[in-house]
């Protein structure tokens, strides 16, 4: 249709020119910057867990320092008092007699169980060994001189004792006190696996 | 109120402004269409009236049928007819009295509508909408005015530089075919009658009419033309002549201007636009309407355009500005990641301990003070006895055993867990002289050192649980005469005492 005085805005396809370039401008430059835009949300998340991790690393080093700080004096005394060691048989079997004559005991029996795992935790575990004692005692005071002496060992619980005056009046070199007790020797060692038991069913007993 | 009407005739063209009882032509075209829009045109909306050459007019005689059979029958019998014209009239004009009856319908149409079409979209672009095209020969059948039963109408009137015969033959009172002759004003006497005849001849044919059956002639003309029409008259012998004045007519449809200068078009538009209601068109033009849809489609466009420009501006920005945040954010972070880089390359972490790092120094001390705090040393537990039997002299162990409290029944804890949460309980045989005392002190004595015993805040229960003196109620009492004395020499007790949580402390740690 040629119509006389027609302007721009009667020109047949130049409206449908003018809406497709405004599409085509509109669709690029949002895809553009929603595309920029995602590419800062990557980079500010991976920026974010940068820093989280970094954050997590300073609390683990403090909390590393602190407990160090507090536990390390803790486990330095309980390795002086053998916490962190196997019980020591042979050891035993060597102090008893040392133990024996300087308390200057009446009479002393005692017997050593297998070693057993009573309990674990984490990737430890808690190991006790049984003692049966009996002992012929003079005084009182010789069972206080005997447990103090056993402390020097390992850390032992007195779970079961029976101590009776002998019937009589006391004499001297006689065994007027009668005990007996069951001990338990604990010591906690990193989590062993079954071979590591060998020693465990051995039996120490003395007459 | 004025209205405009624009006369649209071949050759001729005018701009009519009616109002006040008359139609004032205010412009007058010679055929072309103007380039410009002319000053006088001052209408926004104008009603067309047609007379042209190119109007054709066919009436059948078609089947009587009614519904969707009608308007295809209709619709194909138009196409046959005139093809795509786009300005076609179909006008319904009664059925027949006989046989049959079939509809008797009356097509028009313009034919070769170029320069008509090119018309309407000027008025289109001059933004003046059409209210509709009538046609000058069907709108002055439609007068009440002297009605012409069956017969020739003959309208004579000027047309540019010639004279316009528009012949309209009636019957029934209806229009049935019109037809439109120009010719030269000195030669109306020669060929208006051959115009006549070849209409006659044409009307036998369409229409049946008998050849020796006089034909009446209703002759429409102004004063000024009647002695042209008187002249035609004579050479016409199958017409029976009867002339009408066109004042007589305008002074009936109230026309109030110049007689004189009356002539057919002006009558016409004026006897339209003072009509009420325009009513319905003889044809219908879509034009100015497919116009304005194409306007209102570009603004759409142009609209849809810069909406979508504003859109992807607007969310572009927003865009922008959150990119200027995560930028800000980003320079936060990395500010952060700095120091805490440089916080962290200061830090040690510390030295292992046997290959142990912190947190399993943590488990292994806590599970050593775990087991250390439920840990049973005799020391502390003799202590207790001893600092409560000085305060009782008169009072003397005999024997003294301890242990743990064994689990209760069902218990499914595991080993340790039982070693190392049961109490302790200790039972201390406790014997004293009753001989000075009595049985009643005796028996005192020893629950004050069992309730002394309980005072202890480690000790939950402490009580007397045995004796060999027959103290408690529950218990049956047995004697011989004679055996008091041996009797009641001493007594032994025995005290049971309770420890309130396991180890309690009766550790040597």
């Amino acid at each position: 249709m040629t119509v006389p005085g027609a302007s721009w805005f009667e020109m047949k396809h130049l409206p449908w020119l003018v809406f497709a370039s405004a599409f085509v401008f509109a669709t690029v430059t949002v895809l553009l910057f929603h595309h920029q835009l995602s590419d800062r949300q990557a980079q500010r998340d991976r920026l974010a867990r940068e820093v989280a991790s970094l954050e997590q690393e300073r609390i683990r080093i403090e909390e590393a320092v602190h407990l160090h700080e507090r536990f390390a004096p803790v486990y330095e005394q309980a390795r002086r008092q053998g916490w962190w060691q196997p019980q020591d048989r042979l050891a035993w079997v060597e102090a008893m007699e040392t133990v024996f004559r300087k308390v200057g005991m009446a009479g002393f029996n005692y017997t050593l169980s297998p070693t057993r795992q009573l309990l674990q935790a984490g990737d430890f575990g808690l190991r006790s060994v049984g003692i049966d004692l009996e002992m012929a005692l003079l005084h009182g005071a010789q069972l206080l001189s005997f447990a103090h002496a056993l402390e020097n060992l390992g850390p032992f619980s007195w779970e079961r004792c029976d101590i009776e005056r002998g019937q009589g009046r006391p004499e001297p070199g006689k065994g007027n006190l009668q005990g007996v007790c069951r001990l338990e020797w604990f010591s906690i060692l990193p989590q062993e696996t079954p071979e590591d038991d060998w020693d465990a069913a051995d039996m120490v007993s003395s007459n | 109120m004025y209205r405009w009407v624009l006369y649209l005739a071949t050759g001729r063209q005018v701009l009519y402004q009616v109002g006040k009882g008359r139609a004032s032509p205010v412009w007058h075209g010679e055929g072309t269409v103007p380039q410009e829009r002319p000053e006088a045109w001052q209408a926004k909306r104008l009603a067309v009236i047609v007379d042209l050459m190119e109007e054709e007019y066919r009436f059948e005689h078609l089947p009587h049928l009614t519904g969707a059979d009608r308007r295809s029958l209709w619709s194909r019998k138009q196409r046959q007819l005139f093809r795509g014209e786009p300005y076609v009239s179909v006008k319904v004009l009664g059925r027949e009295k006989a046989g049959r009856r079939d509809d008797l319908v009356l097509f028009t149409a313009i034919r070769e509508a170029g320069p008509f079409r090119q018309w309407m979209e000027t008025l289109a672009q001059w933004q003046i909408a059409v209210s509709g095209v009538w046609s000058l020969p069907q709108l002055c059948a439609e007068w009440k005015i002297q009605p012409l039963s069956e017969g020739m109408r003959l309208m004579i009137y000027p047309c540019g530089n010639k004279l316009a015969l528009r012949q309209c033959f009636h019957r029934n009172k209806r229009l049935v075919f019109s037809r439109l002759s120009l010719i030269a004003e000195d030669s109306v006497q020669v060929e208006g009658p051959q115009e006549l005849e070849r209409t006659w001849r044409y009307l036998m044919r369409l229409l049946g009419l008998d050849p020796v059956e006089t034909i009446a002639l209703q002759l429409w003309v102004s004063t000024g033309r009647l002695e042209v029409a008187r002249g035609l008259s004579r050479e016409l012998p199958n017409f029976s002549m009867e002339s009408v004045q066109l004042e007589d007519v305008a002074t009936e449809f109230g026309w109030k201007g110049d007689l004189q200068s009356l002539e057919i078009p002006a009558l016409t538009a004026f006897s339209l636009a003072r009509r009420k209601w325009l009513g319905g068109p003889h044809y219908r033009d879509t034009t100015f309407e497919s116009l304005k849809q194409s306007r209102w489609l570009k603004t759409g466009l142009y609209l849809g355009a810069a909406g979508l420009v504003g859109i992807s501006v607007g969310y572009d920005s927003l865009m922008e500005h959150h990119a200027i945040q995560l930028q800000q954010e980003m320079r936060r972070l990395q500010q952060q990641k700095q120091g805490l880089s440089a916080r962290l390359t200061a830090m040690h972490m510390p030295e292992r301990i046997a290959d142990l790092d912190p947190w399993q120094l943590q488990s292994l001390v806590e599970l050593k003070q775990q087991v250390d705090a439920s840990r049973v040393q005799p020391a502390p537990l003799l202590d207790l006895l001893s600092s409560a039997l000085e305060r009782f002299p008169a009072l003397e162990l005999e024997a003294v055993q301890w242990r743990r409290l064994p689990p209760e029944e069902g218990d499914e804890s595991s080993e340790a867990s039982i070693v190392l949460s049961k109490p302790i309980e200790m039972i201390a045989r406790i014997k004293t002289p009753v001989s000075k005392v009595g049985l009643r002190a005796a028996v005192a004595k020893v629950e004050r050192f069992a309730a002394l015993l309980a005072e202890h805040k480690q000790v939950s229960r402490a009580r007397l649980v045995g004796s060999t003196i027959p103290f408690r109620e529950d218990e049956p009492v047995r004697g011989e005469m004679g055996t008091l004395e041996n009797v009641t020499d001493s007594a032994t007790f025995t005290v049971e005492i309770q420890f309130s949580s396991p180890g309690d402390g009766m550790t040597g740690q």
